[in-house]
């Protein structure tokens, strides 16, 4: 059973070096509360680069990330583990959470307040100086070797009342707050990733920074870097760049036709 | 269909009215003559239209006839809208006379022509503009028609056709807008000239020492108004050259116009308008031939940044009496020198205020929070650490914009006070030390001055009156029963307003009703419940595998489909002040009857109250719903009665809902504010002293378990808002047309 474990854990391994530009001294503080054995909690909007940074860690550090997207349907054996019937026997499997605890990985809970309250209990004992996993079922209290670390993300810009951390939850992390990074790295970023020259970058950096402007006019959030990304590769394909921009970034920001209008003649003036 | 059936028809639309039977059949008549589809879509406005007037709805009847040739009936839903709206602003009268003509005064209007009016553009262009300049820029029409800035706002012409097609007309308008986004962000109005450039002036012409004012320099040239549109011209270089770089596909699709613009042949506008436009040609279009006509040296001198060459640039044009200006004011509009600079006086007063206030109330909570943490050694030397820690923040921002990291643990400065730091360092260089000093200072006195409260002394208030505290910033501290609420009943009136407005939003409610059905019906598979609907297969298998090892096996097995129970409550709190009187008013009183439509469908519980008053002593809270209350005809004519009264101390109100709705027992507990912007008093309570206070309102209501939500209308998007309500739990509308939308979708948001 173990080694079949080992070999899922190993699957996780991160063996290439990821492609990630610091924006600040994010990467110090997240190898020092790994060294102080504290847990983590990456703020900031979405597709600003938490998850790549979580497998830049990973690699850093060598660690497996194993990584779990939250929803509200997450139970907790979806994350602690349950037993299966195998022929005729019940055979155990550890859940993501279960496994990082074991082999000493890092356990990225992504979006964590779309899980229930009652599933986001059981992460506290771990998230605190006990650092331990009880598994009931087993019987067992899973003691985390100083290799594991827990990492959630949330994004705080979404409004619902009904969704937001708990305060007994969120003080038991070391916080790191992204938000988007500047300019030149931005470019330097949607460059790589997207694979274009660096003038066609630049301009589509600023486009984003003209919608992350309107958050007063009635948009939500304003480009990520991630649609960035996803307008260069479809410009990389050939279209041109309205098309590239409309279907790449703007309608994805919003259904206002004002608004849409407003960002439609952005493109126009800049490219 | 026969005469008599028709009128059988009618008669029913109408019941239970009994209409004259000749007025009818007059009707009848002539609509017996129109297709019978487009027969049908004027009658199917009957219902609306019946119970606001007879008399109009028979006009409606008679002019709609003429329609029929005019257009397809799809438009007659917009045209009844107008129709009523005229009629509930000015009258039968005008509602007929409006309908008169149809031609002139609905088809025009709506195709348009190639001209582009203000209010048609700002939807998408304030955004637009927001967007590219990252400033709360904002767009208004000039009443003299002029095009100029004074910082803030950028005045446009009305209506301008200086091309042919609309498109194009559109496009330069977004140019020019541009062009005085650039003057701004160039700095060409915080200009400030040195003692020797007014030296240069004063030898020249005569005139007077200098102070530094830029609207006093100009004032030194024989033609101030000249002076003023040549330094745009003679600053044309950096503004367009700031354009060229952030937005070069505006520039290339641009160009045309330019050209067209300046392609008039020489000495048609005389000497100063051939040089004129010899410049902004140079300029504007670098890469077409240079014209014969050239003086090359006006080019040159136009380069260069500082003051010092622009009275010989101003000669060259001025020996020229003639004209010829037109193109210049086109492009560049008629600065109001003296405007901008008061503008920004008073802005950079304001910031500095807000900067000051801000920081001492961020050093008070941190200073309390630091107590927390390590008992005994807060006090004075840590207040120093802190002003020291805010002061290194600030000169990193120097060579880094945004320090995108922080640790929770160390100082993160509020985004609210960065912002202004922002503005600050973008007018002033850096904050200069004082404020940091005025800050510190005031949350020092704050902290010796918190323990003992001022009393307000009041007499005791009548019966169903209530007294709260209020939050005195400077201070610190509460001023101890310090306001005096009054529970008031509004006088219903009846008024077609409910029905007009259901009418006029026909198409919203019914796209938003369907929204609120689906909050109202949240279905929910529940998983590992005793019994239900399908086999949970997850439990299931569990069950298996810890029977199989040997546990005892759960017996929650099924799925189950719940209705989710919402157990919302949410209190309604609309600001009555004068400040509101007008439009504002009306699409608050609107947004209102929509909500309530709404709110009937999504089974939530809710309230409605008005607040205004006048002083401390009489701040006045408007029953229109209560709690629990039906939505009834009572509702509706209280809505109706809703109007400007007094002034807009929001304090007490927020207190008193928080008290409300403490006590009842809905596990979410909303608190929503509609106003117009500042909240404001007569005695005193204006500027930070209000917003402060009712941010501490709008605080205590968060900490006695009450979610607080502010949706406030105005031009701008002051930055106070996000400090006074808190980051994301407020919206701001400014395209006011958009309230009723914007405010249903944000409670769906909010509660969803
Ligand atoms: N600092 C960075 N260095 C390199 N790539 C980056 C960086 N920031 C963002 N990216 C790019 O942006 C993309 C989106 O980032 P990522 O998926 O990490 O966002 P996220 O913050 O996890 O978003 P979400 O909250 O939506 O999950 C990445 O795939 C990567 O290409
Ligand atoms: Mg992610």
């Amino acid at each position: 059973m173990d080694t079949s474990n080992q070999q899922r854990i190993e699957e996780h391994r991160v063996l290439v070096e990821p492609f990630y530009l610091p924006q600040g001294n994010e990467i110090e503080l997240a190898l020092a509360a790994s060294r102080e054995r504290l847990p983590l909690l990456l703020k900031g909007p979405t597709g600003c680069g938490k998850t790549r940074f979580m497998r830049y860690i990973a690699w850093r550090l060598n660690r497996p990330l194993i990584t779990v997207s939250c929803h509200d349907d997450l139970s907790t054996s979806d994350l602690i583990g349950r037993y299966l019937v195998k022929g005729m026997e019940a055979v155990w499997l550890d859940g993501p959470l279960t496994l990082a605890v074991r082999h000493g990985a890092i356990c990225y809970l992504d979006e964590i307040v779309e899980a229930r309250k009652d599933t986001t209990v059981v992460i506290h004992p771990l998230a605190d100086d006990r650092r331990e996993l009880p598994v009931e079922k087993l019987g067992m209290i899973y003691a985390a070797p100083p290799e594991f670390m827990l990492a959630v993300s949330y994004n705080p810009g979404y409004q619902s009342v009904l969704k937001d951390l708990k305060p007994s939850t969120r003080q038991r992390f070391v916080s790191l707050s992204f938000s988007y990074p500047r300019p030149d790295l931005e470019g330097r970023i949607v460059m790589t990733e997207g694979k274009i020259e660096e003038p066609l970058a630049a301009r589509l950096v600023r486009l984003a920074g003209m919608t992350r402007s309107l958050k007063d006019s009635g948009l939500a959030e304003g480009a990520s870097t991630r649609l960035l990304i996803q307008a260069a590769q479809l410009l990389r394909q050939g279209l041109d760049i309205r098309s590239a921009c409309r279907a790449g970034i703007i309608e994805s920001l919003t259904d206002d036709p004002e608004l849409l209008e407003a960002m439609e003649e952005m493109v126009q003036s800049i490219f | 269909m026969d005469l008599g059936e028709q009128k059988q028809n009618f008669y029913q639309l109408v019941f239970p009215s009994h209409p004259n039977d000749w007025e009818v059949e007059e009707a009848m008549e002539l609509l017996a003559e129109i297709p019978a589809d487009y027969r049908r879509a004027l009658l199917a406005h009957v219902p609306t239209i019946w119970p606001i007037s007879h008399s109009l709805c028979f006009s409606f009847l008679g002019e709609g006839v003429k329609g029929a040739s005019h257009w397809p009936p799809e438009l007659l839903a917009e045209w009844v809208r107008q129709i009523l709206a005229r009629y509930e602003e000015a009258g039968l009268r005008a509602a007929r006379d409006f309908m008169g003509d149809i031609e002139k005064n609905f088809l025009e209007p709506l195709h348009g022509n190639a001209g582009v009016a203000v209010d048609e553009i700002r939807g998408a262009m304030v955004p637009y503009l927001r967007g590219v300049s990252g400033l709360a820029l904002d767009l208004a029409a000039d009443g003299r028609g002029r095009l100029w800035t004074d910082t803030r706002t950028i005045y446009l012409p009305g209506r301008q056709r200086p091309f042919p097609e609309r498109v194009d007309n559109l496009l330069f308008l977004r140019f020019t807008i541009i062009l005085q986004w650039a003057c701004i962000a160039e700095g060409i109005f915080h200009l400030q000239p040195r003692d020797q450039d007014f030296a240069v002036v004063a030898t020249r012409y005569g005139t007077g020492p200098g102070n530094g004012r830029i609207d006093d320099y100009l004032a030194c040239f024989p033609s101030p108004v000249l002076a003023g549109r040549l330094l745009l011209l003679y600053q044309l270089p950096r503004i367009f050259g700031l354009v060229r770089r952030w937005l070069p596909g505006l520039v290339r699709a641009v160009q045309q116009l330019c050209r067209q613009l300046l392609e008039i042949p020489a000495g048609r506008c005389g000497r100063r308008g051939d040089q004129v436009r010899e410049l902004l040609r140079s300029t504007l279009l670098p890469s077409d031939p240079v014209p014969q006509f050239g003086d090359h040296q006006l080019s040159r001198l136009g380069e260069s940044g500082g003051l010092s060459r622009f009275p010989d640039f101003y000669d060259r044009f001025a020996d020229n009496k003639a004209g010829g200006d037109q193109v210049l004011i086109l492009l560049l509009g008629d600065p109001d020198f003296s405007a901008a600079r008061k503008r920004i006086e008073q802005t950079r007063e304001e910031d500095r205020e807000l900067f000051i206030s801000r920081l001492a109330g961020w050093l008070e909570e941190s200073q309390i929070r630091g107590q927390a943490e390590e008992e005994g050694t807060g006090g004075a030397g840590r207040a120093d650490s802190i002003v020291l820690t805010a002061k290194a923040g600030n000169r990193a921002r120097e060579k880094e914009v945004t320090p995108g990291i922080s640790l929770s643990a160390e100082m993160e400065l509020p985004p609210e006070l960065t912002a202004v730091m922002q503005r600050i360092e973008a007018d002033l260089g850096e904050v200069p030390d004082s404020y940091i000093e005025a800050a510190a200072g005031m949350a020092g006195r704050g902290r010796n001055l918190a323990a003992g409260a001022e009393t307000g002394g009041l007499a005791l208030p009548p019966a169903a009156s209530f007294i709260y505290d209020e939050w005195d910033y400077r201070r610190a501290g509460y001023r101890k029963d310090w306001c005096v609420l009054a529970e008031k009943e509004l006088p219903p009136v009846m008024t077609s307003f409910v029905p007009l407005t259901l009418q006029k939003y026909r198409g919203l409610i019914a796209r938003v009703r369907r929204q609120f059905e689906m909050l109202r019906t949240t279905h929910r598979f529940v998983k590992r419940r005793r019994y239900g609907d399908d086999i949970d297969f997850d439990a299931m298998v569990d069950a298996l595998g810890d029977r199989q090892a040997g546990f005892a096996p759960s017996d929650r097995l099924f799925i189950r489909l719940v209705r989710d129970q919402r157990d919302i409550a949410a209190l309604f709190l609309v600001d009555m002040s004068n400040s509101t009187e007008g439009w504002v008013g009306r699409l608050i009183k609107e947004t209102v009857v929509l909500l309530c439509e709404v709110m009937e469908v999504s089974g939530d519980r809710y309230g409605i109250y008005g607040f205004s008053g006048m002083r401390r002593s009489r701040c006045e809270l408007f029953h229109v719903k209560h709690l629990d209350e039906a939505y009834d005809e009572e509702v509706r004519r209280r809505i109706g009665a809703i109007g400007p009264r007094e002034y807009t101390r929001m304090g007490p109100p927020i207190r008193h809902l928080t008290r409300m709705l403490q006590a009842t027992d809905a596990r979410l507990r909303l608190l929503i504010t509609l106003s117009d912007g500042k909240p404001e008093d007569y005695d005193g309570y204006v500027d930070v002293y209000a917003i402060e206070d009712t941010r501490k309102a709008l605080v205590e209501a968060r900490g006695g378990g009450i979610h607080s939500f502010c949706i406030t209308v105005d031009q701008t998007a002051h930055d106070y808002l996000a400090h006074m309500y808190g980051r994301g739990n407020y919206i701001f509308v400014n395209n006011i047309e958009k309230l009723p939308l914007r405010m249903t979708e944000f409670y769906r948001l909010l509660t969803s």
